[in-house]
């Protein structure tokens, strides 16, 4: 075959082949964070309604400069509704935050004041209080969310706030102690290290390619070489001449004195080390009074066409003072029955409708058990796509109930059952 | 044009040049798919996930990541050796992979993704490549560069690398825990898709002799490492009979 053609039929197809793995390799690797952004609405109405119920959602300081601290804090539930087919926090869990990447690293996380720097276990239909300390490290606009990451069932998102740091990145390090007194800025550590290591096995790399790359033309003489010897009936290993085996051995030598020093400095350098921490963290649910308040579920029903959602229960009242229903919340929205509570959204993006409930049947005086509808009305349903619940094979609903008394106390009460839907 | 017979090509100086041309052409193609191909096949395999420094561990991390990264080198190797005598194989197709990582490293892990580098660098397997094509130079048989070349590949990958991880396992005191630096890495920077507990490392049980772990685990990796090596030679040169390679 000319050599010409040779040239144009190979390198063709093998330049795009080269340019398609070479796409494939380095942009299959960066599916962590970034595209998490805003995934509140990806995941089934199901999964989002009977799973973390995130209440007290708090985030303060919600402008800061690079290197400041800011706290994520608040409460959840773990809902007893919880669908039987998903795992549920009963296996591991691991509290995270939701957010585009290490714009802030996280320097200490609790639950029920039990440090969560592993993943834990909890149990269902109980409640906890978290708490999140983060350092500002890149400068931007960015939208947290508290995260409890299940296994096998994936990140389960709470409800997420825009914050503002200032400042530049430049500023920012991260230094810690060792217990042997090196202090170390975890930003850069080591990389002087890593960086010449690698340099100096890419320079042993490049002396032994050189070295047999050294004839020029090498590819097609050498094939051309190989084919000659075996025509002739004669053993090619002769075409390796007695200096390039001593090359050869000097290489093998000194890459195994390398390595053997190299292994040697490290250990000198750092005599005691710990493997990979991977305890899982005990913890209880918070501690709180018996309830006062029981419900009955009477069902639901969702009419489409005017986004609303009702619930009909009984209330018992058990407690010394007359309750009434404030909020109602499920899947992180939040419907507030303005007549009780004056709730606005703290952003563009918080998911409060502050005129969303109204409940039909009064207070509910101590003592007492009344028939009470509650009506859920708003858009917001339609918007974060709860409305595909229809679609899920159960069709159950849950949320958080919340009552207050004139006291001014507050109680919380799950609330679960099937939902019918209405379509005129 | 009157130069289309390969003879004649052969003789002029205008063959002399063309042929250097293929040899780049080809070298440097050869870098970019052989490079992503072992990149490609790593991450299919065993997941992307050897540069995280939280996940270097002593049980895993020294066998998983080279018995699968033998794969390409072994069968490259096969190829040079056999059809053109040329023993830089392995160390071509690591170096090839190595570049390319840390390449997309970089871009994806720190400018785009915005980790610090000390948290996502990579193993590196060029001195076990080095020894790998320095075996078959030195004994010319394949039988014993799978015994000896292969099987040090698997022994040596934890102390080659253990120069760049052991400042990371130093113990750090962080609010009354015990800590390494590479553990609190994981924890500070935040990765909302990769929880702590989705680590494949090693977890402790009571069988685990805390000193007798890593040189457990390579002597099993290098053991692995001989038989990919004889299945991904035996491939390569396989592959290779079909090819372009025979035409020329
Ligand atoms: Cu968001």
């Amino acid at each position: 075959m000319a050599l010409r053609t040779f040239i144009s039929r190979t390198a063709r197809p093998l330049a795009i082949a080269a340019v398609a793995l070479l796409t494939l390799s380095l942009f299959t690797v960066a599916q962590i964070g970034p595209a998490f952004a805003h995934g509140e609405r990806a995941q089934t109405a199901n999964l989002r309604m009977r799973t973390i119920n995130w209440y007290d959602t708090e985030v303060s300081p919600k402008q800061v400069a690079v290197g400041d601290e800011m706290v994520i804090r608040g409460r959840f539930e773990t809902s007893k509704y919880w669908p039987e087919h998903v795992p549920s926090v009963t296996g591991r869990v691991y509290l995270n935050v939701g957010a585009a990447g290490p714009k802030f690293i996280k320097i200490k996380s609790t639950i029920n004041g039990k440090s969560m720097f592993q993943s834990s276990q909890l149990e269902l239909g109980k409640h906890y209080e978290y708490e999140i300390i983060l350092k500002a490290r890149v400068p931007g606009r960015f939208h947290l969310h508290p995260v409890l990451n299940v296994l096998d069932s994936g990140a389960l998102i709470g409800p997420g706030y825009w914050v503002d740091t200032t400042g530049s990145f430049a500023d920012f390090s991260n230094t810690v102690e060792t217990m042997f007194g090196r202090t170390i800025d975890l930003e850069t550590f080591n990389l002087d290290i890593i960086y010449s290591w690698h340099a100096l096995w890419f320079v042993m790399a490049l002396a032994w390619l050189g070295f047999w790359g050294r004839k020029s033309p090498l590819l097609i003489q050498s094939l051309r070489r190989v084919r000659q010897k075996e025509e002739a009936g004669e053993d090619p290993d002769t075409l390796i001449s007695p200096m390039e085996k001593k090359v050869a051995v000097g290489f093998m030598v000194v890459t195994l004195m390398i390595i053997g020093a190299g292994f040697q400095w490290a250990e000198a350098r750092h005599p005691v080390t710990t493997p990979l921490r991977t305890a899982k963290m005990d913890v209880d649910p918070l501690p709180l009074p018996d309830p006062n308040i029981i419900i009955e579920y009477g069902g639901a029903t969702y009419r489409i066409p005017g986004r609303s959602f009702q619930a009909e229960f009984s209330v018992t009242n058990n407690g010394p003072s007359p309750v009434r229903i404030g909020e109602f919340l499920t899947a992180n929205l939040r419907f507030i029955n303005s007549a009780v509570r004056n709730v606005q959204p703290a952003d563009s993006h918080d998911l409060v409708a502050s005129d969303g409930l109204r409940i039909e049947g009064g207070p509910v005086p101590p003592g007492e058990t009344r028939k009470l509808k509650m009506f859920a009305e708003d858009a917001l349903w339609e918007t974060y796509r709860l409305t595909t619940m229809i679609n899920d094979p159960d069709s159950i609903v849950a949320g958080l109930v919340f009552f207050y008394g004139d006291d001014g106390s507050r109680e919380i009460v799950e609330i679960g059952g099937p939902m019918i839907p209405v379509f005129e | 044009m009157a130069v289309t017979e390969t003879t004649e090509v052969r003789s002029s100086a205008l063959g002399l040049r063309l042929e250097r041309h293929v040899d780049w052409m080809i070298i440097i193609i050869l870098i970019l798919i052989i490079g992503a191909a072992s990149g490609f096949t790593l991450a299919v395999t065993m997941g992307d996930w050897e540069y995280w420094v939280d996940w270097k561990d002593r049980r895993f991390w020294p066998l998983v990541p080279p018995v699968l990264m033998m794969i390409f080198p072994a069968a490259v190797l096969g190829i040079t050796w056999t059809k053109l005598r040329i023993p830089f194989g392995a160390t071509f197709a690591v170096f090839s992979y190595t570049l390319l990582k840390w390449v997309s490293l970089y871009f994806n892990f720190n400018v785009f993704a915005g980790f610090p580098m000390s948290m996502v660098w990579q193993s590196t397997f060029i001195p076990l490549a080095i020894l790998l094509d320095a075996t078959i130079v030195i004994t010319g048989s394949v039988f014993i560069t799978g015994f000896v070349g292969a099987f040090l590949w698997g022994v040596l990958m934890y102390p080659v690398n253990w120069v760049m991880l052991a400042g990371f396992h130093e113990p750090i005191l962080y609010n009354g825990e015990l800590v390494t630096a590479a553990d609190l890495m994981g924890f500070e920077y935040i990765r909302t898709g990769l929880p702590e507990y989705v680590r494949m490392i090693e977890r402790s049980t009571l069988r685990s002799f805390a000193d007798t772990v890593v040189p457990l685990t390579a002597v099993f990796a290098g053991f692995l490492c001989v038989l990919v090596f004889y299945v991904s030679w035996a491939a390569g040169t396989f592959l290779c009979r079909q090819t372009w390679v025979k035409k020329v």
